[in-house]
């Protein structure tokens, strides 16, 4: 191994929790984007012209796409080395393991992070596939793209999100992906060693909250389109 | 409340490091519920003893809940369900009659069983010996007063001094991570004046030991805190990342 990932299991850490802070901001983002697929007459509009929008930033928004690839990349393989790593620390397993209660932060959602993390990836793969690599349909609107046609994605989540597994699917792994920032959230704030007795406190009893209401954001999206339909 | 238990012990026996170790089963009848883990324990080694048996190896010391040489791991929690209690203060009065209670070593790799529940925690030692220590020559004890630390420093750098060694939060942590008992030792030194000269070294030092050693990295679950004898903070393992970006920055 190189003598940087070597170098020490806190570095390790800092690097899992600056990408993870990082693609927790990115889901912020792109939740508040999906807004537009609320709104827009005809529906769709609003939607498709914030997708062209951000296209048009050409090769800005492929800088953009590369480097949100990178932090996946580096989050999951500095993950998985670690949490192997892990492993190795324990090579007699316990017959019984316990919870110990009172200031233990120690949760499912904590002791299964890289489940619910596998899970997570290849839930994006998936996601990746059916829209930003999927199917390419055109539409046009008067006032967008100065009449010129437009990818129609919401032409496709509404195909993709008529279909019930789809929609248990996205289910599934968005009630994992808030297991994963319940637990993420104030972990990683603890990881690059910003610790105060009450910024603790409610960094972690946000941090659940937080977690839940993201994904639950996300998922309201193929329910809604579902039940449209 | 009975005050006497009987009680069903399953306690991991292991001859020695390389040997495959395994349950035994004990039953144990009108265990006094004033006595300690470890006395009870005790009983059930002279009783081994008359029958004879080899009784089961465990270490002790004080038994008064200082020194840290005691522990083992009691229905999968370290130093059994009372917080802030190490076994040889944890009292029978705290189980029920008829209870189970499943027995275990502390287990981690860097902690190599010796013989049924003593496990070989050297490797604390060798940390320690990476940088947890001062070492100025200081000479006599100076004045008092020579040096002012506000009381509030001082109980701080104490509740990190607290810590007793015994490694019950590598055998809690999911990922038998040192971090708790490498924090706690370069904490007390380095909230004081006097550790503070060498802190970025003794970070570094202490850090890549710990991780040599083959603990495991912290991934804040904090059950380590939880099952503390003396309650020390995850503050602590914070503290140790911040100082370690420092001393890289
Ligand atoms: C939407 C995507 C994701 C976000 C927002 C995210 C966020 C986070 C955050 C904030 C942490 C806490 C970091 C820390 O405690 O220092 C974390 C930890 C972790 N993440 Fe992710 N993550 C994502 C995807 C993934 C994926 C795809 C994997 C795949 C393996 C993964 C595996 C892990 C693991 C194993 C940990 C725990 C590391 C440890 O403490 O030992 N994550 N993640
Ligand atoms: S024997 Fe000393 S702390 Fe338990």
């Amino acid at each position: 191994m190189s003598k940087f990932i070597t170098f020490s299991s806190i570095l390790k850490k800092v690097v899992i929790a600056i990408t993870g802070l990082s693609l927790f901001l990115f889901l912020i983002v792109h939740l508040a984007g999906n807004i537009t697929i609320f709104t827009g007459n005809p529906p769709g509009q609003d939607f498709n012209a914030y997708a062209h929008f951000l296209e048009s930033f050409g090769i800005l928004f492929t800088v953009a796409e590369l480097g949100l690839l990178a932090f996946f990349l580096i989050h999951i393989s500095s993950a998985l080395y670690t949490n192997y790593e892990n492993y190795k620390s324990r090579n007699n397993r316990y017959a019984v393991s316990n919870f110990a209660g009172g200031n233990s932060k120690k949760t499912y959602a904590s002791t299964s992070m890289v489940i619910t993390g596998v899970v997570v990836m290849a839930f994006l793969i998936w996601h990746v596939l059916q829209f930003r690599l999927g199917s390419y349909y055109e539409t046009i609107y008067p006032g967008v793209n100065g009449g010129e046609p437009v990818r129609d994605l919401y032409r496709l989540i509404t195909e993709e999100f008529s279909n019930i597994w789809v929609v248990i699917g996205y289910t599934i792994s968005l009630l994992l992906l808030s297991l994963h920032l319940g637990h993420g959230f104030w972990s990683s704030f603890q990881s690059l060693g910003i610790y105060g007795k009450n910024f603790t406190r409610i960094t972690y009893s946000i941090s659940y909250l937080l977690g839940t209401i993201i994904s639950v954001g996300f998922l309201i999206i193929p329910i809604y389109i579902f039940f449209i339909n | 409340m009975a005050d006497k238990l009987n009680l069903q012990l399953q306690v991991w026996r292991q001859d020695s490091s390389e040997a495959t170790g395994e349950f035994h089963y004990y039953s144990m009848k009108d265990v006094p519920v004033d006595i300690s883990f470890l006395e009870m324990l005790d009983i059930l080694n002279e009783d081994l003893t008359k029958d004879g048996i080899m009784p089961i190896s465990f270490d002790s010391d004080c038994r008064e809940g200082i020194c840290g040489t005691c522990g083992f791991v009691i229905n999968g929690i370290a130093h059994g369900p009372e917080k802030k209690t190490t076994v040889c203060q944890l009292h029978m009065r705290h189980f029920k009659d008829g209870d189970t209670l499943v027995i275990e070593p502390f287990r981690a790799t860097p902690f190599k069983i010796v013989r049924d529940l003593v496990v070989d925690r050297s490797s604390f030692d060798r940390i320690i010996q990476a940088g947890g220590f001062i070492s100025a020559n200081t000479g006599n004890a100076p004045d008092a007063n020579s040096i002012l630390i506000s009381k509030d420093q001082v109980e701080d750098a104490f509740d990190s001094a607290a810590c007793i060694g015994c490694g019950a939060c590598v055998a809690s942590c999911p990922n038998a991570s040192g971090a708790l008992f490498t924090s706690a030792k370069i904490s007390h030194l380095s909230k004081l004046p006097q550790g503070k000269v060498e802190a970025s070294e003794r970070v570094t030092n202490m850090v890549k030991t710990m991780d040599s050693e083959g603990f495991g990295s912290c991934s804040n679950h904090a059950e380590c805190e939880a099952v503390c004898p003396k309650g020390i903070s995850i503050s602590n393992i914070a503290l140790m990342r911040k100082s370690l970006l420092k001393s890289i920055i």
